[in-house]
């Protein structure tokens, strides 16, 4: 059994290992809806205001443009908020994943690791 | 693939390992004490400066690598290309199964399963019964794997499942027919069973599978819909537990229909049409759940669309004043065509556009916005309402496209009804066996007439858990759960009383009435072919045609069948066809019960399982009589709305007087009945009394002969007997003497009116003779009251001289 799990540990374990960090990164940018929120950068925030202004008077029609402008105008800015913290997050993640693939095959290795600086009194 | 297991294939080690290894709170609680010892050992060499700490650390190692490997090993995929059995074996079974094995260990084996014990409990054969059945010698084993192995290609599963093993070494058995006779079931159910459990193993597969809602940003291009929150319900925030679970063939075809016809540009509306029970609205939820994944198969337009449903009786209620509805619905609709991604729907659209009690007119409002193309909107309703709104309003259902939603077929019926069936047991704490199933979907085609597939199936299979037997529905659970809804006898004679009741029939009846052993013989054999299960379930139990005078006990053999067996007489619907001589009196025949509650289909919707007596049949207008015609052949009358009502438990008599007087003459020349039966019939025919094709039609046509004096005299006992039993309550007894019931006879015979008379002579005669004696206070309480000849001739020659 030992044998088996010393071989699936750098065989499968660790390809399984990279797949999953894959996931974890899709997963977050789908979660801060990353692609959703650049295909809509510019739309209008909640679609506050969307109403119709067809057939208003010219003051109306503009104060419609400037509210719609406004409307996109932070619709933009919370949305590349957004894509950034899930960019952040994905790169943070992908790191930590990156750390843990390249640990992975030495921590078979850590109880002899761990004798060895114990035995010759190493401190952190 | 190949009948052989290889036992050192990778995926078998891994099934075994998984065996010790893969459990979640193996996995969980091995890589938590990793981390708990990584970070004591790391604190305690840093804080207390020991390096003793490293050896904790050293720990967490070993500690990670067998959580870690737990968890992989709880996820074993099959490997079709693997050519041995291992590749594709479910690893329950492949982990535990020996290098060598018999069918007989492996029957042991495979009831250790979940797959196995699945197999054993919904069919209630128990666990134990297959090892003792099965063959010992090791070389039989391939021939299961062979036969598992095509098991699991008829059932179109990748995965060779537990079940799919029982079920072959069940179909090895040597008699197998005939063992799985005696649980109601054959060789193909059991492969049905197999299949039921791989799709409950590839549904919860597809249920553990990420969903891709789209995260947090999804909605902030879509407006705000407070209204539409604060009157509907939004299907796509709803619990799963509304939609279809199964991938039915005829409803994704219907969903993929409505996804095109919203997704398409101008009136991208749709209404949804089917019957009562054909899961419209499930539908509509599904759809809901659909549009709220980021599938590539969605039109771009409609992804992470909502669905919200207008709550009718909310908006009546917020707007009472006038006009103030209007107003309110066309804010609604504002309001979803703003968002971008609302979808109104419409349940019981008739609701919407029909005046009347909770109901409000709105198709004024909504004409403009749908002709617009803005508003997008699914209507659900049935087939009539849908006809009703297209004839009262052409244009609302020119802007409509209309999406049909067939009943489901059998097969579908029984893939939802296998889904549901695990919610139900899930809420009730029961089990369902694989027969109850099948119980459900046959009787409920043939008793539930008021909703269609699978509204119907799913009705009865709820309703039946409240028969369940010690927490396990059966057959019998669903039997009864009909029997006592609908009020039908659905499995055949059970009890002792029952049979008893069976074999006796003739008897019984004849307690009633007298003579015409023919007529008795006839309808109580057809009784007892019905209980006995052998009778063709697609016509009514019984169609009789009884001819003869009045007064020689048609309807009385009616009424003693419907007192005998059915269970009292209020089990007899009587229609007297007199009453339906004009070509209109078809309407009425056939009224819907809301309209008219004792039309023949409303009383037989209420009470199916019943005698129909149609007296006079003769005086019925020919219209009436075709509208017959399918009744007697198949049992099922269609009512003014085209719903089906079923005969098909219910004794149809039909009586007429036609002939009466040829019947006297025969007899009265010395005949007997079966002398003359088929000469009188084709009498009938040619004198153009009956049409042949109506004569034709009925199980049996019964002549009914005149009654002799002798036997008018058993008519007077029958009927002093019921007097009898009335006059007991007030501890009465009477007594008539045999000369004086002599004179009774003698004097209410007339040959032409039978046995009729009879009861107007003992009311004449005997109840006002002891009327007086009690009145007078001659008959005290526990006496008895004698009625001589010479009281009789009295009383007669009284009531003439009035």
């Amino acid at each position: 059994m030992l044998l088996a799990l010393v071989s699936w540990w750098y065989t499968a374990g660790w390809s399984g290992l990279m797949e999953k960090a894959g996931q974890r990164s899709a997963r977050l940018l789908e979660t801060f809806s990353v692609k959703l929120l650049l295909g809509s950068l510019f739309d209008p925030f909640r679609q506050i205001s969307a109403g119709t202004t067809r057939g208003g008077s010219f003051d109306m029609q503009l104060r419609a443009l400037g509210d719609r402008l406004f409307s996109r105008a932070f619709g933009a800015v919370i949305r590349s908020l957004f894509i950034l913290l899930g960019l952040v997050a994905s790169v943070a993640v992908f790191v930590f994943s990156l750390v843990q693939l390249i640990m992975w095959p030495f921590i078979p290795l850590l109880p002899v690791a761990a004798v060895l600086l114990a035995l010759l009194g190493v401190h952190l | 693939m190949s009948q052989f297991f290889n036992y050192d294939s990778p995926r078998a080690q891994k099934a075994r390992y998984a065996r010790h290894m893969a459990h979640q709170d193996v996995a969980l609680m091995t890589l938590i004490c990793a981390w708990v010892l990584l970070i004591f050992g790391l604190g305690v060499v840093w804080g207390v400066r020991s390096s003793w700490g490293w050896l904790l650390v050293g720990l967490a190692g070993p500690l990670w690598m067998v959580g870690s490997w737990s968890r992989y090993l709880r996820d074993i995929p099959s490997q079709p290309n693997v050519q041995t059995i291992d590749g594709v074996l479910e690893p329950s079974l492949l982990g535990v199964l020996p290098r060598e094995h018999t069918p007989k260990e492996l029957a042991k084996l495979v009831m250790t399963t979940p797959g196995g014990r699945f197999i054993a409990n919904r069919f209630g054969l128990g666990s134990e019964f297959l090892e003792p059945l099965v063959s010992g010698a090791a070389a039989d084993t391939p021939k299961i794997w062979q036969e598992a192995e095509r098991i699991r290609q008829l059932t179109g599963t990748t995965e060779l499942t537990a079940a799919a093993v029982a079920a072959a070494l069940i179909r090895s058995l040597p008699s197998v027919n005939q063992y799985l006779a005696s649980a109601h079931i054959d060789q193909d159910d059991i492969v049905q069973g197999a299949a039921w459990y791989a799709h409950i193993r590839e549904s919860i597969a597809l249920r553990n599978q990420p969903r891709h809602d789209g995260g947090i940003g999804r909605d902030w291009s879509f407006g705000y819909t407070p209204l539409l929150t604060r009157f509907g319900y939004n299907l796509s925030e709803m619990p799963a537990s509304n939609y279809l679970h199964a991938g039915l063939p005829s409803r994704d075809a219907a969903i993929q229909q409505v996804m095109h016809l919203l997704s398409q540009g101008g009136r991208s509306n749709v209404a949804l049409v089917g019957g009562l029970g054909s899961g419209k609205t499930a539908l509509v939820h599904t759809l809901a759940r659909k549009l709220m994944n980021s599938d590539l198969s969605i039109p771009r337009n409609l992804q992470f669309c909502q669905i919200i449903a207008l709550d009718p009786s909310s908006l009546i209620a917020n707007a009472p004043g006038r006009g103030e509805l209007e107003s309110l619905v066309q804010r609604l609709c504002y309001e979803a065509v703003s968002a971008k991604n609302t979808i109104l729907f419409l349940d019981d659209a008739q609701l919407f556009f029909e005046d009347g009690n909770g109901a409000v007119n709105l198709s004024n409002v909504l004409m403009p916005m749908l002709e617009g193309g803005a508003l997008k909107l699914i209507m659900a309703m049935d087939e009539q309402r849908w006809l009703r709104i297209m004839q009262a309003t052409p244009a609302l259902a020119q802007y409509m496209n209309r999406v049909m939603l067939a009943p489901t077929d059998e097969t579908e019926t029984r893939r939802l009804m296998e889904d549901q069936v695990l919610v139900y047991e899930f809420r009730n704490h029961t089990l369902y066996s694989y027969q109850s199933l099948q119980a459900v979907y046959r009787l409920s085609s043939r008793f539930l007439n008021e909703q269609v597939m699978p509204g119907r199936a799913l009705k009865l299979l709820e309703t039946a858990a409240d028969f369940a037997e010690d927490g396990f529905v059966t057959k019998r659970s669903v039997e009864q759960a009909i029997e006592q809804t609908q009020g039908v006898k659905v499995g055949t004679a059970d009890t002792a009383q029952e049979r008893e009741t069976l074999m006796n029939l003739e008897q019984l009846i004849h307690e009633r009435m007298i003579n015409q052993t023919r007529a008795v013989q006839v309808v109580s054999d057809a009784l007892r072919r019905a209980r006995a299960g052998v009778r063709n379930p697609e016509r009514p139990i019984g169609t009789f045609l009884f001819l003869g005078p009045t007064g020689v006990g048609k309807t009385e053999l009616a009424k003693s069948v419907a007192a005998v067996f059915f269970g009292g007489e209020e089990r007899l619907v009587r229609l007297d066809l007199n009453e339906y001589s004009g070509p209109n009196d078809v309407n009425r025949l056939i009224a819907d019960a809301s309209q008219d509650q004792n039309s023949l289909t409303a009383q037989i919707s209420r009470n199916p399982f019943s005698v129909v007596l149609l007296d006079e049949i003769e005086k019925a207008h020919p219209h009436v009589l075709n509208t017959l015609l399918q009744l007697l052949d198949e049992g099922i009358l269609r009512d003014i709305n085209n719903r089906e009502v079923s005969f098909r438990d219910a004794v149809l008599i039909a009586t007429s007087n036609a002939g009466a007087d040829r019947i006297r003459q025969h007899i009265e020349a010395g005949e007997k009945l079966e002398q003359f039966e088929e000469q009188f019939t084709n009498e009938l025919i040619n004198s153009n009394t009956f049409r042949p094709e109506f004569l034709n039609r009925f199980d049996e046509i019964v002549l009914f002969r005149p009654l002799t004096p002798e036997e008018l005299l058993r008519v007077i006992d029958i009927i002093l007997k019921g007097l009898n039993k009335n006059l007991a309550a007030q501890k009465l007894t009477l007594h008539v003497d045999d000369d004086a019931k002599r004179a009774l006879v003698d004097a209410g015979y007339d040959p032409r009116l039978g046995a009729r008379p009879m009861r107007r002579i003992v009311q004449r005669a005997v109840e006002n003779i002891v009327a007086n004696q009690m009145l007078s206070g001659q008959a005290a309480p526990g006496s008895e009251i004698r009625i001589t000849l010479q009281d009789v001739q009295t009383m007669l020659q009284r009531s003439k001289a009035e």
